[in-house]
């Protein structure tokens, strides 16, 4: 249907299709097009109206999109979130390191082996980490936890974290320690595979991908991970000794990279040590995490758990992020 | 021109998942498959680097679907075990009235074609008319065409399961 229109000049031009409005309403017309539009919807008082529509039915279309969206990336309490990549990434020394590591070819320098020590007889050193808290003891924090847990109401725990006072106090009068079995690895001269060992993970085998405030509930608000990063994601499987579960924290670098901090029992750490060797990722020296303690108040056992930065970063990047940033609680 | 992952990841994370999200229904699993995707750009660095993410995205989602779900029936059986689901921090019904929206919105997606959906996606993803063009095998010209019909048809497939809650829920309380 074609109106009259006292004010359309050159007469023939009939109205702006349907996807000419989208496309206006889009940007998306080139510079000649966008003209002869725009000179078009001066004129007509019937294409204006189309064009309100196209914007309107643009606008709803979007709305409804955006309640079909994930949660939003879930961030560490602590964190501040402007230092979130999105609103502008404070390079750290660290990340510095990354953009290095991109910018000369990443996979060569990536080969760096976890724990060549040159001869293969020694077991890789255990470092105490620096931020590992005066907790080994179990003295005045473990307390101040014990506080926080019953004001949150929460005498369960609350029940538990005495317990464990009381078991650590004892094993540390008559220590009975299980001795982790370390692995001892080379992986030198294996072909590197991309993989995210988190989603190569099983869910056969006992993984179980959990929120971080559920995470931080299970392991009971001891959850290792790099402080200042975005979690993207957390797989926890239950302990086979008891205690709290292994975590598997996937964080991301502000350059999209991911890298993985994992915690756990010693001999359950192994495991993961074995799948990160086989996907070619390295992993930073193993440091001691808070233990648990097991067993009955007569026996008290204290299991040594471990905790690793794991990535496609040279060794010493990795070492580096664990000793600036790792969060044990 | 050097490739600038960071500044790839920067500007398109949030769309990849979001993206891949519409695709998976499942929020973990986008973000892993995200992940995946960064991870094969800082491999083959490409050229056009925003377009390429989502043509990724898009195979990937598209292999997902294929594998998914005998996966996905293991992984709920899992999820719904062992780990005591503490109460929400959220009000619940507010929950719930997403969970709906969401489902609503995912119905309303599905009566579309294939085509539609995509050059929908991808464009609320943030790519250029060319650029889904490039992907999808459409004329650019057609982009407009095929853009305008997928809002239409996702707007009205909504709006006729909203009246038709609406109708429900009369009934319901007659
Ligand atoms: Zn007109």
């Amino acid at each position: 249907m074609t109106a009259w229109n006292p004010f359309v000049r050159s007469s023939v031009r009939p109205h702006l299709p349907e996807e000419e409005l989208h496309g206006f309403a889009d940007s998306a017309l080139s510079p000649a097009q966008r003209a002869e539009v725009a000179e078009h919807l001066l004129a007509c008082l019937i294409c204006r109206a189309g064009l309100a529509e196209a914007e309107a039915l643009r606008a709803r279309a979007s709305a409804l999109l955006e309640l079909a969206a994930p949660p939003r990336a879930i961030v560490p309490p602590q964190v501040n979130r402007r230092q979130r990549p999105r609103g502008g990434p404070r390079l750290g020394r660290m990340a510095a390191a990354a953009v290095l590591v991109v910018g000369t070819g990443a996979f060569t320098l990536l080969q760096v082996p976890f724990g060549t020590t040159g001869s293969s007889a020694l077991p890789p050193r255990l470092a105490t980490a620096s931020v590992a808290p005066a907790l080994l003891a179990g003295s005045t924090q473990e307390i101040a936890v014990t506080s926080e847990f019953l004001a949150d109401q929460d005498l369960a725990r609350a029940l538990r974290s005495t317990r464990t006072l009381t078991l650590a106090s004892r094993a540390a009068m008559t220590p009975r320690v299980v001795t982790p079995m370390l692995p001892v690895t080379n992986v030198s001269g294996r072909p590197l595979r991309a993989v995210d060992p988190m989603t190569a993970v099983d869910p056969a085998d006992g993984w179980v991908s959990t929120p971080w405030a559920e995470a931080r509930r299970a392991t009971r608000g001891a959850i290792a991970h790099l402080a200042g990063y975005p979690v993207g994601a957390v797989r926890l499987r239950e302990s086979s000794r008891g205690g709290r579960p292994t975590a598997m924290v996937r964080q991301l670098l502000p350059d999209g990279r991911a890298f993985w901090v994992i915690e756990g029992a010693a001999e359950e750490i192994q495991g993961l040590t074995q799948l990160f060797e086989a996907s070619g990722i390295s992993m930073s020296t193993l440091l001691r995490a808070r233990p648990d303690y097991l067993g009955t108040d007569e026996a008290p056992i204290r299991t040594i758990r471990m905790v690793a930065v794991a990535s496609y970063l040279p060794v010493d990047s990795l070492n580096a992020m664990a000793a600036d940033r790792l969060r044990l609680e | 021109m050097a490739f600038d992952l960071e500044g790839l990841y920067r500007s398109s994370y949030d769309a990849v998942v979001r993206f891949l999200y519409r695709k998976v229904w499942d929020a973990d699993r986008a973000e892993d498959l995200a992940q995946e995707v960064f991870m094969r750009a800082m491999h083959h660095q490409p050229e056009k680097p925003r377009s390429w993410v989502f043509a990724v995205a898009a195979n990937i989602a598209r292999d997902e679907a294929r594998s998914a779900i005998r996966r996905r029936k293991h992984l709920t059986l899992l999820t719904h075990e062992p780990i005591a689901h503490p109460a929400p921090l959220s009000d619940v019904s507010e929950d719930l009235e997403r969970q709906e929206q969401e489902a609503e919105v995912k119905r309303a997606l599905a009566t579309l074609s294939p085509r539609d959906r995509e050059v929908l996606l991808l464009w609320d993803a943030g790519l250029a008319y060319p650029e889904i063009a490039a992907q999808t095998g459409l004329a650019v010209g057609a982009v407009g065409t095929t853009l305008a019909r997928a809002r239409k048809r996702l707007v009205l497939a909504h709006d006729r399961m909203e009246s038709l809650r609406e109708e429900q829920r009369a009934a319901a309380s007659a």
